[in-house]
């Protein structure tokens, strides 16, 4: 019996306090059945007791609640935080249960990924303000679970808290540990079109590589209009993408260019945008709510690696 | 060409007042530089006045920027004009005289470079060996100014004249625009096939029992088809059976027929239009002028695809020998290569600084190369007259709305503090620690990214407007430019700019 980690299968989606939305999500699609790489949650009172057992947790609290809304302060705090935590140990028995299911995954790689518990986790908050490490070896494995705990600290995540209004409250945070997969095509679904809010109209968004170059907005991607009801391809707009991020060879990822004829081609075939959409669908009706859908493409087909509810919808 | 090493880069040349015309290609400096070498060839082949003064082009990350002047490029195709007015033939003469060079250069690719073993030379063999190829490819490709200065010179006089002398010969009849422009489109469309259509064309026809060939025989045909001015890879008979195989619902027939059919099609339409109608004798011999260069120009791309295997091949020989990697030495020029391997110059940290961005001039006299701030310098130098002819630009709306604010370009998160409250933030891309600017931004303009992408996520939580995907954005907008961002029709549209206010 294990305290701190806990595989997908074991996660269901009201555990978000303490497998964090991320987490929280991809057990719920694991038990669904949906195509989900496999893994696991570090919880969150692995953190807890990491920080814990570093001694600053009042400290922490105290530089916490002082922060004004200035990012310089923000700065300033996290500087100050960090200091602190930088010779703090993760605790024996947490790396000892990481470093056994991580070996039960047998994968080459995995993606360390945060996982916050915060009570605001039902919108995007915590969007990409929290650090994750693709490609990561055995090697890398505590030392990434341990950077992405503490980038609860860094500057824009002391600010965004600061912003979201929860000061020093305690924030804790999960890490999930998954399978990585070597996407040859990825990117992101909205099972309702964010701009149009048509709620008949799903968007996919597909480029070369993994997926984090489209989340990020650093390669303009290709973007399919899908409606559900008939289910019809009503447009595919096609991106000419010069660079891609792949794996590197020894861990980590790399930006390789793509070759010019191959730059112009569109991402997804018309019959694997029907099956990804459907499988949007799907997801979509689980929830039975709109859906922002992370999804990746290799040689064994489809996979999911995040879905969260889509915020803005209501919006004016 | 010699390289004018030692010399301060010229800015100078590069004058205040010139105007450019600019090409952006996957590239590095010997794939691509080889042209200007090329053309900078003094032979008598070429027609007077059709030499370049000048080439330009910065390389980095894999991608080049390549520049014509514009006063070269009217000056030569003028000459070309005033050829053709005295000489109907002109097309087919140019294209004979290189013609025994192309084959040569073929002949060396097809028959002499495979039974080569690259292994067995003497480093003084292997040496010759390249420069004997490399003068090959210059050889053939010494013509690429001549068609790229027709066909870029001459767009603008051809459109005008067909649609005058169409004007002309029908007294009474209004054209509409779309019915000019499509009358131009008819009278310029190619009616050869390219090496790629050709390429298509043989693998439909192995895919629907037409062809006897075999795909491995296809393979050895065609394995360059995706090579670059950047790099070469072997396209493998799986992928070529894959592209096949891909997908259950097309209809291999009918493609196959479709790109076939239209240069037919459009050599017939053309044929119709030329009855129709009776051209002046110039526009004529231009219009065949353009159509034969531009079945040269496919040709020549193809030179350059094959000169990325072989070259490729040879350089790295030569590599493995002294120690260099393939990589270092695509920013070497053709000319360099011997020096590079004898005398160790350029050495191996002017290779590692062209890498990191470069910039290559060539002129008549020999070429220039610069790097660190030279580059940036450089390049500012490029933007002056392109950027006044910008007034607005479109992309992707992300999130509805329509704002107008001053320009802040932020391209690191330590530039954050610039955007000030209600200015518009202009990035490539924006990355999570933009937040705090992204808040106090009326709107925000990217370079890159889709609609699910971090920008449009936040810009809508934000309620903020904003447009994505503009490619130029960060080129374009200067800090401090006056603009209106006008999401809900996706477009950027310049007030004033900055540089206007102040005076």
């Amino acid at each position: 019996m294990t305290d701190f980690i806990r595989p997908f299968r074991l996660v269901s989606k009201g555990d978000a306090a303490i497998a964090g939305g991320k987490g929280a999500s991809l057990g719920e699609m694991t038990r669904a059945g949906f195509p989900v790489p496999a893994g696991f949650v570090v919880l969150s009172h692995a953190f807890d007791s990491f920080i814990e057992e570093s001694g600053r947790s009042a400290e922490i609290a105290r530089i916490l609640s002082q922060v004004d809304e200035r990012l310089e302060n923000a700065d300033h705090a996290s500087a100050r935080i960090l200091e602190d935590l930088r010779s703090a140990k993760v605790p024996a028995a947490v790396e000892h249960e990481v470093r056994q299911a991580h070996g039960e995954l047998r994968a080459e790689y995995v993606a360390v990924r945060s996982s916050a518990t915060s009570e605001d986790s039902l919108t995007n908050a915590w969007a990409g303000q929290l650090d994750s490490y693709l490609c990561t070896d055995a090697h890398g494995l505590v030392e990434s679970m341990r950077s992405c705990w503490i980038s609860l600290f860094t500057p824009r995540a002391i600010f965004y808290r600061r912003e979201r209004g929860l000061g020093a409250q305690n924030i804790s945070v999960a890490v999930v540990i998954q399978n990585m997969i070597d996407a040859e095509v990825a990117g992101v679904a909205f099972s309702v079109h964010p701009v149009t809010r048509n709620p008949n109209h799903m968007i996919i968004e597909a480029g070369y590589g993994l997926c984090e170059a489209v989340v990020s907005g650093e390669i303009t991607p290709d973007s399919y209009i899908v409606s559900k009801n008939p289910h019809r391809i009503l447009d595919a707009h096609v991106s000419e993408q010069n660079r891609a991020l792949y794996r590197a060879a020894g861990g980590g990822c790399k930006w390789t260019r793509i070759p010019l004829d191959r730059a112009k081609e569109q991402k997804l075939k018309k019959n694997q945008i029907r099956r990804l959409s459907e499988l949007v669908a799907k997801i979509e009706a689980h929830y039975g709510f709109a859906c922002d859908i992370e999804w990746v493409l290799d040689g064994t087909g489809f996979s999911i690696v995040q879905s969260r509810p889509i915020t803005t919808l209501n919006a004016v | 060409m010699r390289h004018l090493a030692g010399s301060a880069f010229p800015f100078s040349l590069l004058g205040k007042n010139r105007e450019w015309y600019h090409q952006r290609f996957d590239a590095a400096p010997i794939f691509l530089f080889t042209i200007a070498d090329a053309e900078m060839q003094r032979e008598t082949r070429k027609p007077a006045g059709a030499y370049p003064e000048m080439r330009l082009c910065f390389f980095s990350d894999g991608r080049a920027d390549w520049y014509l002047e514009a006063t070269d490029l009217r000056r030569a195709a003028d000459a070309l004009v005033d050829l053709a007015r005295r000489d109907a033939q002109i097309a087919s003469t140019l294209r004979r005289a290189w013609q025994r060079d192309e084959r040569r250069f073929e002949d060396f690719v097809w028959k002499e470079f495979p039974k080569i073993n690259l292994g067995s030379l003497t480093n003084t063999q292997l040496l010759r060996l390249w420069t004997r190829y490399y003068r090959l490819v210059l050889a053939c490709l010494s013509s690429t100014g001549i068609i790229d200065h027709f066909a870029l010179g001459t767009d603008d006089l051809i459109h005008e004249m067909v649609q005058k002398e169409l004007q002309a010969q029908t007294p009474g009849k209004q054209w509409t625009e779309t019915e000019l422009a499509e009358a131009f489109t008819i009278a310029t469309a190619p009616v050869c096939r390219s090496f790629l259509n050709q390429a298509e064309i043989d693998l439909l026809r192995i895919a629907t029992g037409r062809s006897k060939q075999s795909l491995h025989q296809y393979q050895r045909q065609y394995f360059w088809l995706r090579n670059s001015y950047l790099s070469s890879r072997t396209v493998t008979v799986d992928e070529f059976q894959q592209k096949l195989g891909a997908d259950d619902e097309r209809d291999l027939d009918a493609e196959l027929l479709k790109i076939e059919e239209a240069p037919k099609q459009n050599k017939v339409r053309k044929e119709i239009l030329l009855q129709q109608y009776s051209f002046s004798p110039l526009l004529r011999t231009l219009l065949k002028v353009s159509e034969d260069f531009t079945a040269w120009q496919d040709a020549r791309k193809r030179t350059t695809f094959l000169h990325a295997h072989v070259g490729s091949m040879l350089l790295e020989e030569i590599g493995r020998r002294s120690g260099h990697a393939l990589e270092q030495l695509k920013y070497v020029t053709g000319f360099e290569v011997e020096t590079l391997v004898s005398q160790d110059r350029p050495p191996v940290e002017e290779l590692e600084a062209r890498m990191q961005g470069s910039v290559f001039l060539a002129t008549p006299e020999g070429y220039y190369v610069g790097t660190g701030s030279e580059v940036e310098k450089a390049r500012k130098m490029m933007r002056g007259p392109e950027r006044g002819d910008v007034h607005d630009f479109r992309g992707l709306p992300a999130s509805l709305g329509k704002a107008r604010g001053k320009v802040a370009i932020v391209r690191s998160s330590s530039e954050i503090a610039r955007v000030s409250q209600g200015d518009v933030l202009v990035a490539v891309m924006t990355r999570p620690d933009y937040i705090a600017g992204m808040k106090r931004a009326c709107a925000i303009v990217t370079n890159e990214g889709g609609i699910t992408s971090h920008a449009s996520i936040v810009s809508r939580e934000l309620g903020i407007p904003c447009i994505i995907g503009t490619k130029i954005a960060t080129e374009v907008l200067l800090d401090g430019d006056w603009i209106e961002v006008d999401a809900n029709r996706g477009t950027v549209t310049i007030l004033q700019r900055a540089s206007d206010r102040m005076a």
